[in-house]
């Protein structure tokens, strides 16, 4: 095994033991993004010199005897959203050309300040606005789409050229591409994360959160994201709590809402097949499985619509006046519609928020958390516009692709995206598992727990 | 706007705007807008 086909848990291991140094593992790391990078583009920028500058530190502090956690000396890739002083943050958008960033963001500099070493920014869908990231491949069919919009991200943990990463999440944004590509990605508690200094795409929706190989890994990430910081009015001052390293398998007392409605609607067979039977593995390590209503179905994509299109043109606004040109075309027509969205839309849907809120807060009463499908179908070909389900329906692939994960954005609940299996063509399968408002361990501990009970995933191959 | 643009961003407004009217049946009541910020928890951290 290479250094760069490690999870982070086994490279933390392997350098707190002095068995592997930062140096070894970022140059593994480099070498596969020199032969990978070619077929994936999953970067927007690799800093390869910045890299090896901090691997050095990083060993000698070790040398020195400073081991700074468990993130110390490991490669990771940040969504180029996410400001790193001194780096551009392109948000993979001609309009960010010559852009550089003037000082770090929380998230950023926490990870700098725990050890973890930038290998560069990853491509995300322009602004974060859309499902796809047309830029990067699929880490295992590049025919096929990365998912998105953190698509650079998961597609570069996927296959290698990063050890883990950074996502954003609006609608989807982290588990989307994520389950597409057959990584781990969570999308923590609205505000748990802080978002200062990271390229807002909708305010009131906007989440930042890891993506890993193994669950165990997204818990070591998250202690080190999590946290207050004024700087973001979001931001919760909750006490600070310890997420990794996620102990156990033993899932008794565990109640698991399984929906009856919404989430296994217009799937994939395939699709569904996978999550059914990794919901039975759950039972099977001592959950009980109950059925649950999932709460103003019909209201859910147009609360979703009504908070993220005004807030997003709000942001673009001046831009979108000086330089529309610059934009992509299916990113500038989104917010130039936006400009003609009446404020009494805004303010239902932020009503309507505040319904699903409370009726979502009773509903996840009565059980720990709930399982189902992170998105309905797998990785589609790239430039494929719409998807026919069974009975004949055509609906849009991003449509289809956020349908499932916004819920946990509108709401702020905390949701974990796993590889829960492979369809016929070898596309991965993703299971979302959705918690209480700060529930991250529950989700954490039944992720391990099922990912403990299946055979260690390999590497994506597609390049 | 630029004249040759109506047409299309009329079509994708006019698509966004089925979407979101069906907020219209709901019921609101006395419901709040969800809040985006807590004026206490500023106050808070100023002091912190």
């Amino acid at each position: 095994m290479q250094p760069y086909e490690l999870t982070l848990s086994a490279a933390a291991d392997a350098v707190r033991t002095r068995r592997l140094s930062p140096v070894e593992l970022v140059e593994s790391v480099l070498e596969r993004v020199e032969r990978a990078e070619p077929h994936l583009q999953a970067y927007a920028t690799v800093t390869a010199e910045h890299t090896r500058r901090a691997a050095r530190a990083a060993e000698d502090d070790l040398a020195a005897g400073r081991h700074r956690g468990p993130l110390h000396g490991i490669p990771m890739g940040l969504k180029d959203l996410i400001d790193v002083a001194g780096i551009a943050t392109s948000a993979s958008s001609r309009v960010r050309a010559g852009h550089r960033a003037e000082a770090s963001s929380t998230v950023a500099a926490r990870l700098e300040s725990g050890g973890a070493v930038l290998v560069g920014k990853t491509h995300t869908h322009e602004f974060a606005y859309g499902l796809t990231t047309p830029q990067t491949s699929n880490a295992w069919d590049t025919g096929r789409v990365a998912g998105g919009s953190s698509g650079g991200s998961a597609v570069a943990v996927a296959a290698g050229t990063a050890t883990f990463a950074l996502g954003t999440d609006t609608g989807g944004s982290i588990r989307v591409p994520a389950a597409l590509n057959g990584v781990v990605g969570l999308k923590p508690t609205y505000g748990l994360v802080p978002r200062h200094g990271v390229t807002s795409l909708s305010w009131s929706l906007d989440h930042v959160g890891p993506i890993t190989r193994t669950v165990e890994d997204a818990a070591l990430v998250l202690d080190t994201l999590a946290g207050h910081d004024p700087r973001d009015p979001a931001s919760l001052a909750v006490p600070a709590a310890r997420y990794g390293p996620v102990a156990g398998t033993d899932l008794r007392g565990l109640r698991v809402g399984v929906p009856r409605n919404y989430y296994f609607d217009h799937v994939d067979p395939e699709v569904e097949s996978a999550v059914r039977d990794a919901i039975d593995r759950l039972e099977e390590l001592g959950a009980r499985l109950v059925e649950v209503e999932i709460p103003m179905t019909r209201y859910i994509q147009a609360t979703q619509w009504g908070l993220m299109v005004p807030e997003a043109t709000a942001y673009h606004e001046r831009t979108l006046r000086t330089v529309p040109e610059l934009y992509q075309a299916d990113v500038r027509i989104l917010l130039e519609a936006g400009e003609l969205m009446p404020a009494g839309d805004y303010l239902r849907a932020q009503r309507a928020r505040t319904l699903m809120r409370r009726e979502w807060a009773a509903m996840l009463r009565d059980v720990d958390l709930i399982a189902a499908p992170s998105v309905p179908a797998t990785a589609v070909e790239a430039g494929q516009e719409t998807i026919t389900w069974a009975d004949g329906t055509v609906e849009g692939v991003s449509d289809a692709y956020v349908r499932l994960s916004s819920p946990a954005n509108i709401t702020g609940v905390p949701s974990l995206s796993l590889p829960v299996g492979h369809d016929a063509a070898g596309l991965p399968i993703g299971m979302q598992l959705l918690g209480r408002p700060l529930g991250e361990r529950v989700l954490l501990r039944a992720g391990h727990a099922y990912e403990r009970s299946r055979p260690a995933r390999g590497l994506a191959r597609a390049a | 706007l630029p004249p040759d643009r109506h047409a299309a961003v009329a079509a994708t407004a006019h698509h966004i705007h089925s979407v979101v009217a069906v907020l219209r049946e709901l019921d609101f009541a006395d419901t709040p807008p969800a809040p985006a910020y807590r004026a206490e928890q500023e106050t808070h951290d100023a002091a912190v």
